[in-house]
């Protein structure tokens, strides 16, 4: 072989071609993080044979430390005495059993703040009563709207929420979203609109425009309309078609499932062949709202500045905030089960948001299915 | 000077530069002093030059230039100028076209959506006028004009999508923005408002078409490929006096397939399927909105789209759902196929 002053230089351009061809190779292979083929996609077929409405799930999401169900732990006994007559300033739970409220106490601890413990909320006075710090008002706050959300949310049923749903150990949950900022056109209006986004985005998630979060997780915008043209003849903007795209997106993401886990793809807007997780689905996103409204944003003035965005809002939810990838949080355990004190003031309390849980008496329409033969039904899943 | 007949070769030829054709008094001189690199002569010719730009390919790539140009700086002005944040967001930058408050008309305020016009109409001149030059350039060499034509049915899609469509529908709106993401949202939004576009015929024609291109090529080149052992890459020559390649070849499909295009057809296969996929797809989005509102329900009603027994349990709609259901079915005149039945009297 030639040494390499001698040789042509084309040779030299190829070697380096194609060392950059194994630098991007190795780039694309090691820095994303990829499904490997050893923990496969699993598919699970729920509709009508060779239509394709397949959910796919992944036992890397279910096995994420994130969305680990935490050890089991023992409820202390009854002491037949109130919480309010053995401490001072219960506002919430003053009617709980005393050993009840203990027991909570010690796992919304485990639940929030693992690491700060009790002086996170208390602080390290030695004065339990005190309402000095923040945290302790917004977790007061925070503990109504969990026994909202468990007394009246159709969305979460008779599985029961908790602090850790969301908050899985962290002082805030880690998937929340914040406002965009306004739109003010830059250069006095000469070129076009400013990005929806804001300049906190960390990663690829946060850069989604928030106006679908703003128009249907905060305001009470109808999510209709995708297809409106052909059964009302109303006339949708393309542009907010496109914020109802981002937002399916985001729930699809949110919960790990694809868009036919609610829909019939071939045609979204029909509620005839969407499958029943599309009610479900739509008494979520009015929970969203409700807590996102009822009980978020009237916190906006408790947090200190640093808890809130550049623009001054609170951190509020959208459904990846509890469903961290997975079609039921925590894989659907009972979380509540065993906590007295989060059930809930069995009716007792207003509804603040008619629209936000299931309170109406309105008529019900049944979808009352064609017959089908038995034999030819061979229906998968749930 | 011998020439050599081949068109795919391991063998590498690296001697005088082939100067090309003598230019004519009118034409401009060519561009870049021709060299051989011998990595590319294994993908291809090895002398790279000299090449010919032209008025038409000037022009096009000054046209080309403002375009991107005025897509770049309103994504950069976006983000005030701040060079972190440009690059940051450069799959979700966007240049939207006019809202449809505006409707069809040429005059909108930059702001607006006027660059979005702008951008648009340079684009466009840029994208004509590069058809041009490959005609000009076929012209000049003798050739006759296909692949300019096969050209023109890609520009008829790009025109229908982004200028002919938005015209008959009298709305600037409906046109795609420019930016990676947004636009690729708008292809979703869009397919999703008008019924699915998965039912629309001239896009299953467009698909076929498509997925047809890549068989051909695929056995097109396998043939060649695999009787260039008997000269099969004299392709041109075999066109007019069969040898023995062209025979095998012919053999091979009809043997495998029962049917066997000739040496000449095949690249009229290939020619078509490759202007089909673009030109039905033109037709698609041309209907679209325009003479069909809604591709599912046009299924529906023409068979294309069949009903399935159901096989979820009842369900109970929420009630402001049921509402609207009820108020879709009750009214006089309204297609009930995309509603359920309608619900029980209110209790």
């Amino acid at each position: 072989m030639k040494p390499i002053s001698q040789r042509p230089r084309s040779s030299l351009v190829g070697i380096f071609l194609l060392a950059a061809a194994a630098g991007t190779l190795l780039f694309f292979l090691l820095v994303p993080t990829w499904d490997h083929p050893w923990d496969p996609i699993e598919s699970r077929d729920w509709g009508w044979r060779g239509i394709a409405m397949n959910t796919f799930t992944s036992a890397r999401t279910r096995n994420d430390p994130i969305n680990i169900v935490p050890a089991a732990t023992t409820p202390f006994p009854d002491t037949g005495m109130s919480a309010s007559e053995v401490y001072e300033n219960v506002k919430v739970l003053g009617d709980l059993d005393s050993g009840q409220f203990d027991y909570l106490m010690q796992s919304i601890t485990e639940w929030v703040a693992p690491d700060q413990g009790c002086s996170y909320c208390h602080g390290d006075g030695g004065n339990f009563a005190s309402d000095d710090l923040y945290t302790k008002k917004v977790a007061r706050r925070m503990l109504e709207m969990v026994r909202d959300i468990n007394e009246n949310a159709r969305h979460v049923g008779q599985t029961g929420v908790t602090c850790y749903t969301c908050h899985r150990g962290n002082n805030v949950p880690q998937k929340t979203w914040y406002e965009g900022a306004e739109p003010k056109p830059p250069m006095g209006g000469i070129v076009g609109k400013p990005p929806p986004w804001n300049r906190t985005a960390k990663n690829m998630r946060d850069f989604f425009p928030r106006a679908p979060f703003e128009n249907y997780l905060l305001d009470d915008k109808p999510i209709s309309g995708a297809q409106a043209r052909s059964v009302s003849g109303e006339t949708t903007d393309l542009a907010d078609l496109e914020n109802i795209y981002i937002l399916m997106m985001q729930m699809s993401e949110g919960m790990g499932v694809n868009c036919n886990f609610c829909h019939n793809t071939r045609a979204f807007a029909d509620w005839s062949q969407s499958t029943p997780k599309r009610i479900n689905a739509w008494y979520g996103i009015r929970m969203v709202r409700g807590i996102n409204n009822d009980y978020l944003t009237g916190l906006q003035g408790v947090f200190p500045p640093h808890r809130l965005s550049p623009l001054g809002d609170v951190a509020k939810v959208d459904c990846a905030t509890c469903h961290n990838g997975m079609s039921r949080p925590l894989g659907g355990a009972p979380m509540a089960a065993g906590y007295e004190g989060l059930l809930g003031p069995r009716g007792d309390r207003p509804i603040r948001r008619a629209t936000a849980f299931e309170t109406r008496k309105a008529h019900q329409a049944v979808i009352t299915e064609p017959g089908v033969d038995e034999k030819d039904v061979v229906q998968a899943g749930e | 000077m011998a020439s050599f007949h081949s068109l795919y070769s391991q063998i590498q030829i690296h001697g005088p530069y082939d100067p090309g054709l003598p230019l004519k008094g009118y034409e401009s001189p060519r561009l870049i002093k021709p060299f051989l690199n011998r990595w590319i002569g294994k993908i291809g010719d090895p002398q790279i030059g000299p090449t010919y730009l032209g008025f038409c390919g000037i022009a096009s790539l000054i046209c080309g230039f403002i375009a991107i140009e005025i897509i770049g700086l309103n994504f950069w002005a976006s983000v005030h100028w701040n060079p972190v944040a440009f690059i940051e967001g450069m799959a979700w930058h966007r240049l939207d076209p006019p809202e449809a408050k505006w409707g069809f008309t040429p005059f909108v305020p930059l702001a607006e959506g006027g660059w979005w016009i702008w951008a648009g109409f340079f684009l466009t001149a840029s994208i004509l006028l590069w058809w041009c030059r490959m005609y000009l350039r076929a012209k000049a060499l003798g050739m006759s004009t296909h692949v300019a034509w096969a050209f023109a049915s890609a520009i008829f899609l790009y025109l229908s999508i982004g200028f002919i469509r938005p015209m008959l529908m009298g709305s600037w709106h409906e046109a795609p923005p420019f930016g990676i993401i947004p636009h690729l949202n708008w292809t979703a939004s869009l397919s999703v408002l008008y019924g699915n576009f998965y039912y629309n015929p001239f896009h299953c024609f467009s698909i076929a078409f498509l997925y047809g291109s890549v068989l051909l090529f695929a056995m097109h080149g396998g043939t060649i490929l695999a009787v260039s052992r008997f000269g099969g890459e004299r392709e041109t020559e075999e066109i007019v006096d069969r040898g023995t390649a062209a025979e095998r070849g012919a053999l091979f499909w009809r043997w495998t397939m029962g049917f066997n295009a000739t040496f000449e057809s095949v690249h009229r296969w290939a020619y078509w399927f490759a202007i089909l996929t673009t030109f039905s797809g033109a037709i698609g989005i041309l209907l679209t909105g325009t003479v069909v509102d809604n591709w599912y329900l046009w299924g529906v009603k023409w068979g294309l789209a069949p009903e399935y027994p159901a096989t979820y349990p009842d369900m109970t709609l929420p009630p402001d759902i049921a509402e609207q259901v009820r108020a879709i079915t009750e009214a006089p005149g309204q297609s009930t196929a995309m509603v359920p039945p309608a619900p029980e009297a209110s209790r």
